[in-house]
C-alpha cells in the first residue's frame, strides 16, 4: 500500500522499517526530441514527454516498493517525489518514502 | 548579404513567432474551455492539500494517485518574456501557460481517482520541474474510498 499521508487510514503501524527509495534516469529520445522542438513553436503539452515521465516515476515507484518488500514491509508511507535535470538530455525521477508494516486497527 | 538573405534571416523568427501566437493563442482557449468544463464534472471530488480526511469520513481504501503534463510555452510566449525579462515584473505569458498546467495536473489525478471509485483526495502536493524543452507539473495526493 502507498501513500503520501503519514499514516495509513484504518491500519496502525506496528513496526518501521526505514527510509526506501528508487530513482530512473530518464534519456530523451531523439525523435520525440525533434517532434517536441517543433511543438515549441506553437507551444501546448508535450505528449512524448509527459508518456516518458510517467513510465519514469512508476519505474521508480516499483523500485521503491521492491526495496519495501526486501524489508518485509507492506506499506510505504509519506512517499514524496522529486524530479531535477542532471545533465541537459536527462532527467531523475526519485521517489521516496518509509517502509513500515501495517496491521488493521481493532484486530 | 543578398535580400533574400536577409529575408531569411529575420523572416524566419518573425514567421515562427506569428504562428506562435496565432496557433498558440488559439490552443491555449480550447484547453481552457476544456478545463473549465472538466473541473464542473468533477467538482463533486473534493481534494484537500491537508492531511486529514474530512470530518466523518471512514475510509476503506487508500491509494497514491497522481496527474502530471509537461507544457512547453510557444514562441510568442518565449519572446513577451524575453522583453518581460529586460524590465521586470509578472510575466503573464507564463503565468497563464503554467496555472493551465497545474489545473490540466489536478484533473488529470482527479480522474484517475474517479476511475478507480475514490472519492476524495487529501494531503496533495505539487512538483514543478524544467526537463529539456518543457516545463513538468506533477500533482499527487491520497486518494480515500468511503467504507
Amino acid at each position: 500500500m502507498l501513500t503520501n499521508l503519514d499514516h495509513l487510514p484504518g491500519w496502525r503501524i506496528k513496526e518501521h522499517k526505514g527510509l526506501v527509495q528508487g530513482s530512473t534516469v530518464q534519456s530523451k529520445h531523439i525523435g520525440r526530441d525533434i517532434f517536441a522542438g517543433l511543438k515549441n513553436i506553437v507551444g501546448g503539452e508535450l505528449k512524448g514527454y509527459t508518456e516518458l515521465l510517467e513510465e519514469a516515476r512508476n519505474e521508480a515507484l516499483r523500485r521503491m516498493m521492491d526495496q519495501a518488500k526486501t524489508a518485509g514491509a507492506n506499506a510505504v508511507l509519506n512517499i514524496r517525489f522529486a524530479t531535477s535535470t542532471i545533465t541537459p538530455g536527462a532527467a531523475e525521477i526519485l521517489a521516496y518514502g518509509t517502509a513500515v508494516i501495517v496491521e488493521q486497527e481493532g484486530v | 548579404m543578398g535580400i533574400l538573405e536577409i529575408a531569411l534571416y529575420f523572416g524566419t523568427p518573425a514567421v515562427l513567432i506569428v504562428i506562435g501566437l496565432i496557433v498558440g493563442t488559439y490552443n491555449e482557449r480550447r484547453h481552457y474551455r476544456s478545463i473549465r468544463q472538466r473541473e464542473e464534472e468533477l467538482r463533486s471530488l473534493p481534494i484537500h492539500s491537508g492531511e486529514t480526511l474530512p470530518e466523518g469520513f471512514e475510509a476503506a481504501e487508500v491509494k497514491l494517485v497522481s496527474g502530471a503534463t509537461v507544457i512547453a510555452e510557444d514562441r510568442f510566449k518565449a519572446l513577451l518574456a524575453g522583453i518581460r525579462n529586460i524590465f521586470g515584473g509578472h510575466m503573464r505569458s507564463y503565468e497563464s501557460l503554467l496555472d493551465r498546467g497545474r489545473r490540466e495536473a489536478v484533473l488529470r489525478m482527479k480522474e484517475a481517482a474517479r476511475s478507480d471509485g475514490f472519492s476524495v483526495i487529501v494531503n496533495t502536493r505539487f512538483e514543478t520541474a524544467r526537463i529539456a524543452q518543457g516545463i513538468e507539473i506533477l500533482a499527487y495526493g491520497t486518494a480515500a474510498k468511503q467504507r
